[in-house]
């Protein structure tokens, strides 16, 4: 602001620039709105919101507002709704340059303030008609805090000393923001000017003053202004630095900023109310109240979802046409809801019934409202069944703002990211196929201590002598997979690893091949690293150092599993077609394969509670369209990895292999897995079904309901 | 004015263990919640409208779509404050790779409130007399000499 000119030089300017827009404006009657008319008229008022911007009085402010009426007004296809809003703007307009400036200036102010009712973000464009307000607040919400520790800064205070100095400094800030983006906000940086206004509000709060409000109705300006497009209009923009570098310089007196920023209309007893003006507002009250109606009616009929962007507008819109009617108490009422929907929408919680029930009630009030004049009888729509409000009285209102705030969410209900978990280990069906539950992820690692029992009770016996660790293998390796479920979802993939490590080395075991020694000591100090590991994680999110696995413990296991793999390849080779031959040649296969890839894979092989007799013949062929199902599937899972860890997915890939006889003595095929919903085109199932060999039949590819992808085909038997 | 720490994650990860222990230490805590790398760094470059309030920038290392080594690299010319890698694995590869893709620290998971303390007072931006405020911290003190010295064990390392 160091290049401010002459003050009366500015006024000069002002009113030069005023006398031309009343020429554009008769010229616009004139000639029914030329293309070229309307650059101009545009250029003028440019020109007005730039020299507005020096302007020392903060009178001509309200102006801004009704110029961006006339604009709108003037881009409208219908001549005479152009005419029946310019016409008296057109006369005031006249009327100032003939008049002296001053006392035109408070009149202007007066009917500015009424007809301007309407916040400066809805008159820019045309509502709600051309502009899908859904798009208002979209795509910010990822960027405003919720209103949790995060969104405060640790040095606010209420008995902080210098706390105002402190609301200078984050103005300033704000400011500095507005200035250094050269008016050509992105949606970033608009958002994040909208977030510090909700920082800054918080910070008013505490201060107790009028902050809050100005910017409460600041952020709304934001978020609007980010609504309407890409680029939000400079003028805009620097209308706005106006206000928030007055505030930050204290230059400004905040009951005047206010006032000027939301358009708030002067005390009601001073404001000239013509019957127009009266028509007008009260055509904007039933419109908004239909609004509301229609944002409240899906909240209560279902419950569950949560408080629209467009309710957050509408309710914020009421307090302004309410005060500006004269309805203070409704205003203060309206202003009371709107914060409890932004504050619900904020957590993203649905409206309890209550609040519904009073939101309801303010709506008829507001119809009552539309068709009553403010002076007369109290409305008449409201439901026979309940006492009508005495809308008029404090006490009543006020009594209502107090039901209404009882209803203030608690930010412990906040919905989270969620992961899902089994809801328990040993529910978990030999395959992947879980009952899984949404959890928060903040409640993961306590989750993890509460439900992995046996691995925090696991004793030394159990891993020296094999029958109590065979006891225990199954649902020791289900919670091991549970908590490398939980690992992945921490994003903690060191634990992730030591956990797959785990139960490569507990799926080896329970092949049971003969030569295959339990490595009693080895998997008793992996066990004690992981009591560890969870012990440290359960404490929060505030975990001791130092457990990280131990390089010992992982070579060693490392070093288990190659010795095992060879041995499982030598079991494979020696056991040709034996009871377990398809069992080893399959976790042979995928061992191999997991190499390759780098990545876990967890098999889960059912072979019917009879169990499936193959000949060689049959277990060769049912192996071949295995494995042809299991290349294909495997090689595509690299693509889905971003997918999947978005989803907080563990690395390891669950597969599930299940065999059937049915009554006509067939053998059905399942194999599934969760690497990815990618279904194969007719063209590659056709070629998958030739490639998995002659005795193949009716191969089919679906996604579970457990979001599994899952091929079943039939393998011929030979009679 | 408060100095303020930048998350990048494209999960609440990071901020959920980072938060309250940066907040503990003083800082503001603002997140980028990115979907990839390439908004991320979108994002960290229009919070230069507020230089003078961005004393340091976390990066997770483990993103959906790309990894915290790109956004490193990416981040770099954009600003001048220290940038810290998050590692989950806790590999020496992820430190060399950290480093030499700009990180001025890198930090393995778990996180310890003392490993973060000393990154900091590395970074010079905790005095050597600040000590951990959360409550966190205070049922760890008995850990804490440990953890300075096993968190530079486990891949925590400075320029």
């Amino acid at each position: 602001m160091s290049n401010r000119p002459p003050r009366q030089l500015l006024a000069d300017q002002i009113v030069a620039v005023l006398a031309q827009l009343v020429e554009q404006v008769q010229r616009c009657f004139r000639q029914a709105t030329g293309g070229s008319d309307k650059v101009l008229l545009r250029g003028c008022l440019r020109d007005l919101l730039g020299l507005s911007r020096w302007s020392e009085d903060k009178e001509l402010h309200p102006q801004l507002v009704l110029l961006e009426r006339l604009s709108r007004a003037l881009f409208s296809d219908s001549r005479a709704a152009r005419e029946r809003v310019l016409l008296p703007i057109f006369c005031l307009l006249l009327r100032l340059n003939d008049e002296p400036r001053r006392q035109l200036a408070v009149l202007l102010r007066q009917r500015l303030d009424l007809l301007a009712a309407m916040p400066v973000a809805s008159v820019h464009e045309p509502w709600p008609e051309q502009v899908d307000l859904l798009h208002i607040y979209r795509g910010l919400r990822r960027f405003l805090p919720p209103a949790g520790r995060h969104a405060l800064a640790v040095d606010v205070d209420a008995t902080q000393p210098g706390l105002e100095q402190l609301l200078q400094q984050r103005l300033q800030a704000l400011a500095t923001a507005c200035s250094r983006s050269n008016w050509t906000l992105t949606d970033f940086a608009l958002s994040g000017m909208a977030r510090q206004c909700r920082e800054l509000t918080q910070l008013g709060c505490y201060a107790g003053t009028g902050y809050r409000a100005i910017l409460c109705q600041l952020e709304a300006h934001l978020l609007s202004v980010h609504a309407r497009g890409q680029r939000p209009a400079p003028a805009l923009l620097q209308q706005l630095l106006v206000y928030i570098s007055g505030l930050a310089l204290g230059k400004v007196p905040v009951e005047t900023a206010l006032a000027a920023l939301t358009a708030q209309p002067v005390p009601a007893d001073s404001l000239l109310l013509d019957t127009d003006t009266l028509d007008i507002l009260r055509a904007e009250l039933g419109r908004y109240g239909e609004h509301l109606h229609q944002e409240l009616t899906p909240l209560a009929q279902v419950r569950g979802p949560h408080v629209s962007e467009l309710l957050l507008l509408v309710s914020g819109k009421l307090v302004w046409v309410l005060h500006a009617v004269g309805q203070r108490l409704l205003s203060e009422l309206a202003q009371c809801l709107n914060q409890v929907y932004l504050q619900y929408w904020s957590l993203r919680l649905p409206l309890p019934a209550e609040l519904l029930e009073l939101s309801a009630s303010f709506r008829h009030a507001l119809a009552g409202l539309q068709q009553e004049p403010p002076q007369q009888e109290p409305p008449q729509q409201e439901p026979p069944q309940r006492p009508q409000p005495q809308w008029r009285e404090a006490a009543s209102v006020h009594g209502l703002m107090s039901a209404v705030l009882v209803h203030w969410p608690s930010t412990s209900g906040q919905s989270e990211q969620t992961v899902s978990l089994p809801s328990q280990p040993m529910s978990i069906p030999s395959s992947d196929r879980q009952r899984c539950q949404a959890l928060p992820l903040r409640e993961v690692p306590g989750y993890l201590a509460t439900t992995c029992n046996l691995l925090l009770a696991a004793e030394v016996a159990w891993f020296m002598q094999p029958a109590q660790f065979f006891q225990r293998a199954a649902q020791l390796q289900q919670e091991l997979r549970l908590l490398e479920q939980g690992m992945a979802a921490m994003k903690m993939q060191g634990m992730e690893e030591f956990s797959a490590l785990l139960l490569d080395v507990y799926t080896h075991l329970r092949l049971k091949l003969p030569s295959a020694a339990i490595p009693g000591p080895l998997l008793w100090q992996a066990q004690q690293q992981l009591i560890l590991m969870l012990d440290r994680t359960a404490a929060g999110l505030a975990p001791l150092p130092g457990h990280l696995p131990d390089a010992d413990v992982s070579n060693g296991l490392t070093h288990w599993l190659a010795q095992a793999d060879a041995r499982l390849a030598r079991a494979v080779e020696r056991q040709p077609h034996g009871p377990q031959w398809l069992e080893l040649k399959v976790a042979y296969f995928l061992r191999q394969t997991s190499k390759l890839l780098g990545r876990p894979l967890r098999l889960c092989l059912q072979q019917g509670e009879q169990g499936c007799q193959l000949r060689p013949l049959e277990q060769q062929a049912l192996v071949t369209a295995l494995f042809t199902l299991l290349r294909w599937t495997l090689l595509g899972t690299e693509a889905d990895m971003a997918l999947r860890r978005k989803a907080h997915k563990p690395l390891a890939i669950a597969l599930g292999i299940e065999l059937a006889l049915d009554v006509a003595g067939q053998c059905w095929v399942t194999l599934s897995d969760d690497s990815s919903l990618a279904l194969p085109d007719q063209k590659q199932l056709a070629r998958l079904e030739k490639t998995a060999g002659a005795l193949v039949h009716s191969l089919r590819c679906s996604v579970l309901a457990e979001q599994l992808r899952c091929f079943s085909f039939q393998v011929e038997l030979i009679c | 004015m408060t100095a303020t720490a930048l998350i990048i994650d494209d999960s609440p990860i990071l901020g959920l263990q980072l938060g309250q222990w940066l907040e503990g230490f003083g800082f503001t805590v603002r997140s980028i919640s990115a979907v990839d790398c390439e908004s991320a760094c979108r994002g960290a470059g229009h919070e230069r409208v507020w230089p003078q309030e961005l004393a340091l920038i976390f990066v997770e290392l483990a993103q959906a779509q790309g990894n915290g080594f790109q956004l490193l690299r990416q981040l770099q010319p954009l600003t001048r404050c220290p940038l810290v890698l998050v590692s989950g694995s806790g590999r020496s590869s992820d430190v060399e790779w950290g480093l030499q893709a700009g990180a001025a620290a890198v930090l393995s998971r778990p996180l310890a409130s003392a490993a973060l303390a000393a990154c900091l007072r590395q970074l010079q931006l905790l005095p050597e007399s600040k000590q951990v405020t959360s409550e966190a911290s205070a049922s760890e003190s008995s850990a804490s000499e440990d953890s300075a010295s096993k968190s530079s064990a486990t891949g925590e390392a400075t320029r």
